[in-house]
């Protein structure tokens, strides 16, 4: 339970910290511009700060349970069991990732 | 393990030979996957997925953080005294009830479920579900972002989905007899008590659940979106020019692709060129109100007949508003 647990934490902040480094990654190398209109470079820069600090927050989620062996987050989180259908959702997000620094 | 080998080794042989026969036969070149990945098709459509994902991942952010405060510091109590009496008062509330919840669809079932087993009517909550994720002040700050050099499709947007939703709400209100509920709602308080000074952690935490809950969404439908830009954009363009062909694809579309409501306007951004103004308000309308993902979840709660009949009768009332709307807009 706790395993699979800490995994979830694990792969979403991975995802969460990927999101967050190909925003400022496009951002270094100017070419964020060239996917959306001006007005929108602030506000997707600043989500790559949000992004980060869940980022951070899920590792710190996954030390406490490593550490104490039971759930820091509050009971009415629902993590679903890592099977199948769990693999599937978080390749879903890995994709943009993915296919976003292959192609650049 | 020599016995597995002499029982599978044969027919797998064969295979093999059958396949490089095949080959041999029809001299074809071994298919390439890079040759695709590098061509000007795969580039189009990364850019285009990419650009839908980006743009639209602020809003969802922001979609997800009011969500959670709102979800530790507004309580059911308080919504369920200041609710009014009056069906007609009613219907306008749950018409701008959204204002104080600006969540998505996702997030509205759960609320509903919790306001109607504290007395709040059936036909309430069902505007309440129509208008909610359309009337909110994050919905409308991204469209009128997406659709930057035409503001009145923001507009347009907000007003329809406002009348479509009142008018739903006084059609069920009239006729509605039976009780819609699938089960009566079981005594059960779902509510949870956040420790002292979490507050910031609480926000991230659940932040970080709802983002997972429908980043998949937003990043499915934007594959879909962007694959059908890129391999059929042209035949889109003589569609989307036709009266209620267009519309039919648009609200087909909406259903299938099932996107938040905070993140959408995006999407049909990108198909400004090829679609008319009001087959677009169509999408933007009727796919918050009624969609995939949100049939599942009403079919949680609801009877299956009365989902099929809600979803039909919005539809239908939702296409004839764009369409009217369009035609005012031309005559102007």
């Amino acid at each position: 339970m706790n395993r699979s647990r800490i995994t979830h934490y694990v792969i979403r902040g991975i995802i969460l910290t990927g999101f967050a480094s190909y925003i400022s990654f496009l951002s270094k190398t100017g070419r964020l511009p060239g996917y959306m209109e001006p007005r929108m470079l602030l506000p997707v820069k600043l989500s790559a700060l949000v992004l980060t600090a869940m980022a951070v927050y899920q590792a710190y989620l996954a030390l406490v349970t490593i550490r104490t062996g039971r759930q820091a987050a509050c009971e009415c989180e629902e993590l679903p069991p890592l099977r199948l259908k769990a693999v599937i959702v978080y390749a879903v997000f890995a994709l943009p990732v993915i296919l976003g620094f292959w192609g650049s | 393990l020599q016995s597995t080998v002499i029982r599978w080794a044969p027919p797998f042989l064969g295979m093999i030979c059958c396949a490089i026969l095949y080959q041999i036969v029809t001299t074809r070149p071994l298919p390439d996957p890079s040759a695709f990945l590098a061509s000007t098709d795969f580039a189009a459509f990364q850019a285009v997925f990419i650009s839908i994902v980006l743009e639209a991942l602020p809003f969802i952010l922001l979609g997800v953080a009011v969500s959670s405060i709102l979800q530790i510091f507004v309580t059911e109590d308080m919504v369920r005294r200041y609710t009014p009496r009056n069906p007609a008062a009613g219907i306008l509330f749950a018409c701008v009830l959204g204002l104080l919840f600006p969540v998505c669809e996702c997030g509205m079932i759960p609320v509903i479920r919790r306001l109607m087993h504290k007395g709040m009517p059936a036909y309430m909550a069902v505007v309440f579900i129509l208008a909610g994720p359309v009337l909110n002040p994050i919905t409308f700050a991204s469209t009128y972002i997406a659709f930057h050099d035409q503001p009145e499709v923001a507009y347009a947007r907000m007003g329809l989905a406002f009348a479509a939703a009142a008018a739903v709400g006084f059609l069920l209100y009239r006729f509605m007899r039976k009780d819609p509920l699938r089960h009566s709602l079981a005594a059960g308080d779902t509510r949870h008590s956040h420790r002292q000074g979490g507050l910031l952690t609480g926000i991230l935490g659940h932040s970080s659940e709802e983002f997972f809950e429908m980043g998949k969404y937003l990043i499915l439908g934007a594959g879909i979106t962007a694959f059908i830009q890129t391999s059929i954009g042209d035949s889109l363009y003589s569609m989307g020019q036709g009266g209620l062909s267009s519309h039919l694809f648009m609200a087909g579309l909406a259903y299938v692709l099932s996107l938040c409501s905070t993140s959408d306007a995006f999407v049909a951004a990108s198909f400004s060129t090829q679609f008319s103004k009001s087959s677009l308000l169509t999408f933007l309308v009727l796919g918050p109100m009624i969609d995939f993902k949100g049939t599942l979840m009403l079919l949680s709660v609801f009877k299956s007949r009365f989902v099929l009949r809600l979803s039909l009768l919005t539809a239908l009332v939702v296409v004839a508003g764009a369409i009217l709307t369009g035609q005012l807009s031309s005559l102007f």
